[in-house]
């Protein structure tokens, strides 16, 4: 009988410790999508209940033949009100559109507008200018057919997305750059295209680090906001409202250094999440992770891609060096980068 | 010895006990859960077996455990709880090693039941169990397990006897030694076949397989029995539709969280789930203390 006292005794003791842990606070949750095509007013009541249940909503219409699509976080709702998610949407020409909100109040957050194109468009940038001059890049997603991801700065008026500088710079540096006769080397790299760089072995380059230049540096997940039924639910939480885990900014770097190398210094000064495993037959690192979302969290094709100045290299980041005036890019696919804007053949 | 009053219990009591168990104990990752079958098993196992649970607990499952605490963060780095970063340049994350905790605990516990397991659940309990569901395979599974203690037995038995005519496997040179070692197991392999044959010869004429024969055993299905099962198959049942409920969900990854329980239905299920894996060790306890009441009554 002591026995089973003092063993009642000690699981009371431990749920006590344990209820004033954050472990057993309410986690994320997906709350299912609101249509937006009947009426597209939102009562304040439906921002009262994401915003209690910590949830992520979505809010989809249609106009103009495009669809729409609002990601609201809950947590960050600072007070519910009554608000008008319709749109107008212009017809997407010459690299342009414009979408005029129906709503007159500012909003208290800053939700992730997605609007679906009927065709596929190229191009890497985009940017989306709002009336009152603010200025935020648009990411370009979607495989068979192109999305605009954007946030939504200021919800009012109209905001209009044009092309923006491309930037890049391929010829810089002292790279070795392929003639397009490259064949299989010994790290399973089929064949890089022309004008692009080769390969650069880590080590053997060898890093100066008296010599510093600067590139352009992002990390976003924009993608998963297409695809957020099928993303694991425990990893919600660790999802950015505004899909970007590093904002596009000029990072230096050093002589000799490669993408895994900038990478890994970036994540760790700004105690950004990295998993990465070392590939002996690629010879480079492999990124499993950014931010605690892994490979295949969002399906079967999703995990992290880089580009470079507008290519997706087809060799590891560990092998691929930097130049000055380089854009790095790490996105999170859903369809093995081809939403991305990652387009090898085959 | 103690005596185990729970083993003489009809042995499909003792099998639905050990499934609901070790399959709970094997599924359920919420630190409640795990607390309550960690503590059950391991008392109930000293109960059952003695001296020799605690050998097998200190000397086989807490290296088990440590080396789950251990390997865990070494190979998975997720989680937002950032510790430090281990010389691969990978960070170590508090999540890693509470999982490890987790996952060790489970193997503790399922080390645990099965230890008690053995000793309770003997071949003929098995037997009885499955020998009209699948008698062959029943058979086989019985004799194979009784045939590594029985080899075990023999193969000293043969290695003292080669001793005795000079045929020491312990002294020599390496070359002696492996062709002593080669000619005791040959002299096993010889004893194993002539046993089986032995064993079927035997089994023939006693007309295994015929048509119409029973089986003996010394079970009856008393009310107790029957109180009993029921008991079980009920606990079963509601812990499951618990568990389906959602009360025992855990995540370690990416940050952790547990059901808290916070409403009357999870902590009911958490109550019942303890009482389940605590009956054994209570019924033991009742027995004993009602034999030594009847013995200081003579």
């Amino acid at each position: 009988m002591k026995r089973i006292v003092s063993t009642l005794a000690i699981i009371l003791v431990c749920v006590v410790a344990l209820s004033g842990c954050s472990w057993f606070s309410t986690p994320v949750t997906l709350a299912d999508d609101y249509d937006l095509s009947e009426k597209s007013t939102v009562k304040s009541e439906v921002f009262s209940e994401i915003k209690e249940k910590n949830a992520i909503c979505t809010f989809s219409g249609s106009d103009n033949g495009y669809k729409y699509v609002w990601v609201v976080f809950g947590k960050d709702i600072v007070k519910p009100v009554d608000v008008d998610l319709g749109l107008n949407i212009s017809t997407f020409s010459d690299g342009k559109l414009s979408v005029r909100f129906f709503n007159e109040k500012a909003l208290d957050f800053k939700p992730l507008l997605s609007i679906y194109l009927t065709e596929k468009i190229s191009g890497q940038s985009y940017v989306a200018v709002f009336f009152d001059g603010q200025t935020t890049s648009v990411s370009l997603t979607g495989s068979e057919k192109s999305v605009l991801n954007f946030t939504v700065l200021n919800a009012v008026g109209e905001v209009s997305i044009f092309p923006g500088d491309n930037g890049g710079n391929e010829e810089s540096g002292d790279r070795e750059l392929s003639d397009g006769s490259t064949v299989r080397d010994q790290y399973m790299t089929d064949y890089v295209p022309e004008g692009k760089p080769l390969p650069v072995e880590p080590g053997e380059g060898n890093i100066d680090m008296s010599v510093a230049y600067t590139c352009t540096f992002l990390i976003e997940c924009k993608s998963i906001f297409n695809n957020l039924d099928k993303l694991d639910s425990s990893k919600l939480g660790v999802l950015p409202s505004d899909g970007i885990i590093y904002e596009r900014r000029t990072v230096t770097f050093y002589k000799g250094e490669s993408v895994f190398d900038l990478l890994k210094r970036v994540c760790r000064d700004n105690d950004i999440h990295l998993e990465y495993s070392n590939t002996p037959v690629y010879n480079s690192a492999y990124i499993e992770g950014i931010n605690n979302l892994y490979e295949f969290d969002c399906g079967n094709l999703s995990g992290w891609v880089y580009g470079v100045n507008g290519w997706f290299p087809n060799y590891g980041c560990s092998r691929y060096q930097l130049a000055q005036d380089d854009v790095v890019e790490w996105r999170y696919t859903c369809d093995l980068g081809r939403d991305v804007g990652c387009n090898w053949k085959g | 010895m103690r005596h185990d009053t729970f083993g003489d219990f009809h042995p499909l009591v003792g099998f639905s006990f050990y499934t609901f168990a070790i399959l709970f104990g094997m599924i359920f990752n919420h630190p409640f859960c795990q607390l309550v079958s960690l503590i059950a098993s391991v008392l109930y196992a000293v109960q059952v077996c003695g001296k020799k649970a605690v050998s097998t607990l200190v000397k086989f499952a807490l290296p088990v455990f440590l080396l789950t605490v251990i390997i865990n963060p070494a190979f998975s780095h997720g989680g937002v709880t950032r510790l430090c970063y281990l010389p691969g340049g990978n960070p170590l994350t508090l999540e890693s090693i509470v999982y490890g905790v987790s996952a060790g605990t489970m193997f503790v516990t399922v080390i645990m039941w099965f230890c008690a397991f053995n000793a309770e659940f003997t071949s003929d309990k098995f037997i009885y169990v499955f020998g009209r569901i699948i008698p062959s395979l029943s058979l086989v599974i019985s004799m194979s397990l009784r045939f590594v203690p029985r080899f075990k037995k023999q193969l000293g038995e043969i290695t003292v006897a080669q001793r005795c005519i000079g045929r020491d496997v312990s002294s020599g040179n390496l070359f002696r030694r492996l062709k002593i070692a080669v000619s005791i197991l040959s002299i096993m392999v010889t004893w194993a076949l002539q046993n089986a044959i032995e064993t079927a010869d035997s089994m023939k004429s006693r007309g295994y397989g015929l048509k119409g024969r029973t089986a003996f055993s010394v079970y009856r299905f008393f009310d107790r029995d029957k109180l009993m099962l029921a008991w079980i198959l009920f606990a079963g049942v509601f812990v499951a539709s618990g568990a389906i409920c959602g009360a025992f969900e855990a995540v370690y990854f990416p940050s952790i969280y547990f059901t808290p329980p916070s409403n009357v239905f999870y902590v009911c299920f958490l109550v019942v789930y303890a009482a389940t894996l605590l009956t054994p060790l209570i019924v033991n306890v009742m027995g004993e203390k009602r034999w030594k009441l009847l013995q200081s009554k003579i």
